[in-house]
């Protein structure tokens, strides 16, 4: 039973690792995928923005999140 | 947040004032703009700032609601319209009216003390702008809490992990709140700068020196500014019953 278990909980453990390291680009993707990316117009790099900002006057607001963490 | 206000409709409606700028930090090798958090002062996650068009930080805002947001904005949208104008006008007496009112909504996010004496003369100008002269009397006002503020974060920055250290430099912040509230020094408005420093710098002095009445007066403020907000109120709870607890 105990031996089971073990055997259990390693390929647990495996299968989650194999899925982390696997994951930062999905995880981004997923990020990129969110309802809040899609409700405004984001840009993806300052430069991007800076320069709308020069041609339109407006400030630019930047929103810092991550993906590789839940 | 984001599955809060930056799904809501009014966060669409304002968008329109400025250029939305999303950064993701990935971990993921080559990606653009990794690493910006920290260089542009950010030290968690999530990180809200309003930037300049050369992506100069100007003010750290989250966008909690619609009030509170456009309020933050409001000092953004002056900045970045008058430079505008000031790039467009010539030397006659409207240019001349448009550099003094940038100069003093400048002085709202850059103050440097030496000059506030010629900002003060603008400032009594009619022609100017009423908003601007506002917010840089604001500015004026609250500058002796501002200077406090900043420089206990500067030596808290520099205290790094020294826990003795930055609980010192936290003493002494709260003394120096303590000290310009007595001298008649107040931050009415909840939305104002450095209101949270100011009244619970004074409610947490007021328990070391025991002063009840002036400490509970400011716990209220704090407790009224966060009605919503039960994690803020648990932590006010707290240094209300020391306060309480006083003779």
């Amino acid at each position: 039973m105990l031996k089971r278990c073990i055997v259990s909980m390693s390929l647990l453990l495996l299968f989650t690792g194999a899925a982390q390291g696997q994951s930062l680009e999905e995880k981004l993707e997923e990020k990129l995928a969110k309802e809040f990316m899609k409700k405004i117009e984001w840009n993806l790099t300052l430069d991007e923005a800076m320069k709308k900002s020069k041609e339109t006057g407006k400030p630019i607001f930047g929103y810092f999140t991550r993906s590789y963490a839940p | 947040m984001e599955g809060g206000p930056l799904l809501q409709d009014w966060w669409k409606e304002v968008s329109k004032d400025f250029i939305p700028y999303v950064n993701i930090t990935s971990q993921i090798p080559g990606k653009p703009d990794q690493g910006m958090l920290a260089q542009k002062g950010g030290r968690g996650f999530p990180y809200c700032i309003f930037m300049d068009s050369t992506g100069k930080v100007l003010k750290e805002a989250r966008p909690s609601d619609k009030d509170s947001f456009t309020a933050a904005m409001k000092p953004i949208t002056l900045l970045t319209s008058m430079r505008a104008l000031v790039a467009k006008s010539g030397n006659g007496s409207k240019g001349k009216a448009n550099r003094q009112n940038l100069a003093l909504i400048e002085a709202v996010f850059d103050p440097k003390e030496r000059q506030f004496k010629q900002l003060n003369k603008f400032a009594k100008k009619k022609s100017l702008n009423e908003e601007i002269r506002t917010m840089y009397l604001g500015m004026v006002e609250t500058w002796p809490i501002r200077k406090e503020v900043e420089k206990a974060n500067k030596a808290l920055e520099s205290a790094g992990r020294d826990q003795s250290r930055a609980e010192a430099i936290n003493e002494g912040r709260n003394a120096a709140m303590y000290a310009l509230f007595r001298r008649k020094m107040d931050v009415e408005s909840p939305t104002a700068p450095y209101f949270d420093e100011f009244w619970m710098g004074i409610a947490e002095h007021s328990v070391r020196i025991e002063d009840k009445k002036n400490g509970l007066a400011a716990i209220e403020k704090m407790e009224k500014k966060y009605a919503d907000n039960g994690r803020a109120l648990d932590h006010f709870g707290k240094v209300r019953d020391k306060l309480e607890m006083l003779k």
